[in-house]
């Protein structure tokens, strides 16, 4: 009994542990997946559809929440002064995410194995 | 060759002449000078270089090479990672940059003061870090 309930209290400090850290990667998967994202930027955010798409996986998380949120202002026709981004394909995409959603998806994509570096 | 040829609407083109048919000049006298210089011309796309592109990233390595390096506007976030990155995007994204499709301070600037020849020269750089 009192080894459950330790186990319990474990378990339950980690769930707060992880909720702590604000973004949570499965539903950063669950976000990609839902707007198939992988349809343009490959299933593996390195290989995208097209050569002028960019590497996404292990990305900064925080540069691809801004990235996102500048599509969004873009989107939604703030003045260049904003810092925004103007492209119809992400603007549509963008739009439909909460705040919620770009942190957890940028922290998805940044955990994954990837080519990039800061330099080598 | 290029600073002359493109400064030549000022001082031959008579201020009468309409907006457009400047305009027009302007655009012939670029043309030429890309094509005098031997930089590209319209069926052939600029290459990069790698090499070349190691002798012009002074201007990227003060951000884009340090660790932990962060731009703070309007949000506070590390500045991307560029080595390993896509060759046509690394380009993609200098050109939007350029033109005002994306906005940024520093990087409007400095897209701004490259050619065609610099992006692609930086792209295949960047792209081909190992």
């Amino acid at each position: 009994m009192k080894t459950l309930a330790t186990s319990v209290f474990v378990l339950a400090t980690g769930v707060f542990a992880a909720g702590a850290q604000a973004a949570n990667l499965q539903e950063g998967q669950a976000v990609w997946e839902r707007l198939n994202c992988a349809s343009c930027h490959g299933a593996d955010a390195v290989k995208g559809v097209d050569p002028s798409y960019p590497v996404l996986a292990g990305q900064h998380a925080d540069y691809l929440e801004h990235a996102l949120i500048s599509y969004q202002r873009g989107a939604r026709g703030l003045p260049p002064s904003a810092n925004v981004r103007n492209n119809a394909i992400m603007g549509a995409f963008a739009t439909q995410l909460s705040r919620e959603d770009i942190d957890n998806v940028s922290a998805w994509l940044a955990s994954l194995p990837s080519p990039l570096a800061v330099r080598k | 060759m290029k600073l002359s040829l493109s400064a030549a609407p000022r001082f031959l083109v008579p201020a009468h002449v309409g907006r457009a048919v400047r305009r027009s000049i302007v655009g012939l006298s670029c043309a030429l000078a890309i094509g005098a210089s031997g930089v590209a011309t319209a069926n052939e796309p600029v290459k990069g270089d790698i090499e070349a592109g190691r002798q012009k990233i002074s201007m990227c390595i003060g951000c884009h090479g340090i660790p932990g390096y962060k731009a703070s506007f309007p949000e506070v976030y590390a500045v991307p990672m560029i080595a390993g990155q896509n060759e046509q995007y690394i380009i993609v994204a200098l050109r939007a940059y350029a033109s005002g499709e994306r906005t940024h301070p520093t990087m409007d600037a400095i897209s701004s003061s490259l050619s065609e020849q610099d992006m692609a020269d930086l792209a295949a750089y960047y792209a081909n870090l190992k």
